[in-house]
C-alpha cells in the first residue's frame, strides 16, 4: 500500500470554546483534534468557513473515535465546501468517558482549511401549557431544541406562531417532535408563503399521548439558506368527554 | 496475459452518475416524471439520479435494435454539449459507451447492416466512427476470449487481430470529423493498446483526447489498463498516471478518479489487490466518501473494496446501509457477500 499523506495538524479542542482554525501549509494534510468529554454527552460538532484547493468537489471527511479507539459516529461526517458558507454541521453522543479524537480528513490532492468547533447542545425547557418561548436561530442549518415532559395519557400540540423567515425563502423549515428513544413521533414542515393566493398553512402538529410519562424533544431545522424566528408553544389537546 | 474478454470490450465504465441536466434534456427517457415540453415551459436545470444514467443506456441500446441512428445522433450530440460544459453531466456521454459494448459477434450481421444504413442516412454523424470501431473491437474480443495469450489458437489470434485492423480502419476512415466525439478516443486507445502499440502512441491519442475534451473521464479508463503489468507497464505506472487523473479532473470531480479508476484496474488484478497494486484503501475510501457524498458511488463496489481491504467498520456499515441489496466481489470468487460478512463477525 502507499503513504497516506504527511503527517496531520494535532490540536486540543473544547467543548463550548470559539472555533479552531485548520490552515495545513501541505497538500493532503489531515488534523487530529483531541477533546474531553462524558458518556452520554451530546455534541454538534461545526465545520465552517471550508475551502478546498484545487479539488472544489472533494469532501473533507470527519470522524470522532473515543478513549478505546471505538468509532463514536457510525458513519464519516462528509462535509463538501460547496456547501453554503462552506459550513456543516453534524451531531455526535459521546459512548465513553476521557479524551476522544476528532480525525478530519484532507482529500490527498487537495489543501482543506476550515474552521471547526464543538457545542454542547443545549434545550430549552418548553412548558406544556404555559406561555410558550421565543425563538431565533442564529445560523441557517442551525437547530433549535427544547425539551417537553408530557404526562401519560396527555395529547399535546406544538405550535408555531409568528413565523419569520429571513431572508423569506420560499421553502420549509421543520418542526420535529422526537421521543425519548429517538424516534420521531410527528413533524410539520412550515411555510411563509402559501399557494396561489391562499395563505400558508398554520404551523401546528398533533402529538398522540403518550402510554406513560414522557419527556420529548422539539428541534426546530431553518429552511435552505435562511434563518427561522417564532414563537413555539405546547398545548394540551383537549380530551373528549 | 490473462483477460476476461468483456472486460477487455467494455473497458471500464462508471455505473453512475447524478447529472445537473439542462431544461429540456429528458426527451428521450419514457421513465422520466415530467411530461415532455414541460421542462422546456419551466427552464429548471435539476439534479439527476443514477436511474437516469441506467435509462440512458436502456435507451440506446433500444434505439440500435430499433435501427434509430436519428436518436442516437441526437442524444450523443446532447450528451456531448454536457461533457464539454463539465459538471456532473459531463458523465451522461459514457452511457454510450456502456451501450455500444454491448455489440459483439453475436449479431454481428445485423449491427453491420444497421451500421451501414447509419453511415448512408447521417454521413455526418459523430459517434457513427467510434460506434463502427467498437463493434469490430467488441468482436475481436470476442473471438480472442480472455485468457494468456500463449492459451489462445493461432486461428482465434487472427481472427482477434483481423477484427482489430478493421476497427482501426474504422477510427481513420472518420477523418478529423470522428474525433469530434469523445468516444473515438477511448476506442481508439483501447484499439491500439489491443494492436500493441507502443506507449508513445497511446500516450500522443490521450494527451490529444484530454486536450480536446477535459471532461471525458472514460479515456483514462482506457489509457490505464495498458499501463498495467499485463500489458508491459507496472503498478508505479498505473499509480503515477491515476494521481494525475485525481489532479486533472477534481474541480468536477474530488477523488472519485482515484477509486474509479482503481477499481477499474482491481478487474485485471487476480491476486491480492492491496498488496500487488499500489492502490492506498484510505485514499480509496475517502474517494468513495466524496462520491458518495455526491450519489455518484456504488455501494457494493465500495463495500467489496472495504472488504479487501480488511476494513471491518466500513464493511459493516455499508453491509448495514445495503441491508438485502448487498451484492460483494465484483466478479472476484475469492470475496462474496457471505465472505465479507463472515470477516466483519470475526473482529467482534
Amino acid at each position: 500500500m502507499a503513504a497516506d499523506g504527511p503527517r496531520p495538524i494535532e490540536a486540543v479542542i473544547s467543548v463550548g470554546a470559539p472555533p479552531v482554525a485548520i490552515s495545513p501549509k501541505d497538500t493532503g494534510q489531515s488534523a487530529r483534534l483531541s477533546f474531553e468529554a462524558k458518556r452520554g454527552q451530546r455534541l454538534t460538532l461545526v465545520i465552517a468557513g471550508l475551502k478546498m484547493s484545487p479539488a472544489s468537489a472533494s469532501a473533507l471527511l470527519a470522524s470522532v473515535r473515543g478513549p478505546g479507539d471505538e468509532l463514536v459516529s457510525t458513519a464519516p461526517i462528509r462535509c463538501l465546501a460547496s456547501a453554503p458558507d462552506g459550513r456543516c454541521r453534524a451531531e455526535i453522543t459521546i459512548a465513553q468517558d476521557g479524551r476522544q479524537s476528532l480525525q478530519l480528513e484532507s482529500p490527498f490532492s487537495a489543501i482543506a482549511s476550515y474552521s471547526v468547533s464543538l457545542e454542547a447542545i443545549v434545550q430549552k425547557a418548553l412548558v406544556l401549557d404555559g406561555d410558550g418561548i421565543d425563538f431565533a436561530a442564529a445560523q441557517p442549518g442551525d437547530i433549535t431544541r427544547f425539551s417537553v415532559d408530557v404526562p401519560a395519557g396527555k395529547a399535546f400540540t406544538i405550535a408555531v406562531d409568528k413565523l419569520v423567515h429571513s431572508p423569506d425563502v420560499e421553502s420549509n423549515s421543520l418542526v420535529g417532535i422526537f421521543a425519548p428513544d429517538g424516534k420521531r413521533v410527528a413533524f410539520v414542515g412550515c411555510r411563509t408563503h402559501g399557494f396561489e393566493g391562499r395563505p400558508p398553512n398554520p404551523c401546528n402538529v398533533v402529538v398522540p399521548a403518550p402510554g406513560a410519562a414522557s419527556h420529548y424533544e422539539v428541534r426546530i431545522s431553518t429552511p435552505y439558506g435562511a434563518t427561522v424566528a417564532g414563537r413555539l408553544s405546547a398545548t394540551s389537546v383537549a380530551q373528549p368527554k | 496475459m490473462r483477460l476476461t474478454s468483456r472486460a477487455m470490450a467494455t473497458m471500464s465504465f462508471v455505473a453512475s452518475c447524478i447529472a445537473a441536466l439542462p431544461a429540456g434534456a429528458q426527451w428521450w427517457n419514457p421513465q422520466s416524471p415530467i411530461a415532455p415540453g414541460k421542462w422546456e415551459a419551466e427552464s429548471r436545470t435539476f439534479v439527476y439520479t443514477r436511474n437516469i444514467y441506467s435509462s440512458a443506456v436502456q435507451v440506446i441500446i433500444a434505439a440500435v435494435q430499433q435501427g434509430d441512428f436519428a436518436k442516437l445522433d441526437r442524444m450523443h450530440d446532447e450528451f456531448l454539449k454536457m461533457t464539454q460544459a463539465g459538471g456532473n453531466g459531463s458523465r451522461m456521454i459514457n452511457a454510450f459507451q456502456e451501450a455500444l459494448s454491448t455489440f459483439g459477434k453475436d449479431h454481428l450481421e445485423r449491427q453491420q447492416a444497421f451500421l451501414k444504413a447509419w453511415h448512408a442516412g447521417a454521413p455526418t454523424s459523430k459517434l457513427w466512427p467510434a460506434a463502427q470501431a467498437q463493434m469490430w473491437f467488441s468482436a475481436a474480443w470476442d473471438e480472442r476470449g480472455g485468457g494468456f495469450a500463449s492459451e489462445v489458437s493461432p486461428e482465434a489470434m487472427r481472427l482477434f487481430g483481423q477484427d482489430l485492423e478493421r476497427a482501426s480502419q474504422a477510427l481513420q476512415e472518420g477523418g478529423d470529423a470522428a474525433r469530434q466525439s469523445p468516444l473515438w478516443y477511448a476506442v481508439a486507445i483501447a484499439v491500439a493498446g489491443s494492436r500493441g502499440e507502443g506507449s508513445r502512441s497511446l500516450d500522443a491519442l490521450f494527451e490529444e483526447g484530454v486536450k480536446r475534451f477535459p471532461h471525458f473521464t472514460l479515456q483514462y479508463n482506457a489509457r490505464l489498463i495498458y499501463l498495467l503489468p499485463q500489458w508491459g507497464g507496472s503498478y508505479d505506472r498505473a499509480d503515477a498516471f491515476i494521481r494525475r487523473a485525481v489532479m486533472d479532473t477534481q474541480a468536477d470531480d474530488g477523488t472519485w478518479m482515484y477509486a474509479d479508476l482503481y477499481a477499474s484496474a482491481g478487474r485485471m488484478v487476480q491476486g491480492d489487490f492491496f498488496r500487488d497494486t499500489r492502490a492506498s484503501w484510505p485514499l480509496m475510501r475517502h474517494a468513495f466518501e466524496d462520491a458518495s457524498a455526491r450519489g455518484l458511488a456504488n455501494p457494493n463496489t465500495y463495500a467489496t473494496y472495504a472488504c479487501m481491504a480488511r476494513d471491518r467498520e466500513t464493511t459493516r456499515r455499508l453491509l448495514g446501509e445495503l441491508g438485502t441489496y448487498a451484492n460483494l466481489g465484483m466478479g472476484r470468487d475469492t470475496f462474496t457477500t457471505e465472505s465479507c460478512r463472515a470477516m466483519v463477525e470475526e473482529g467482534k
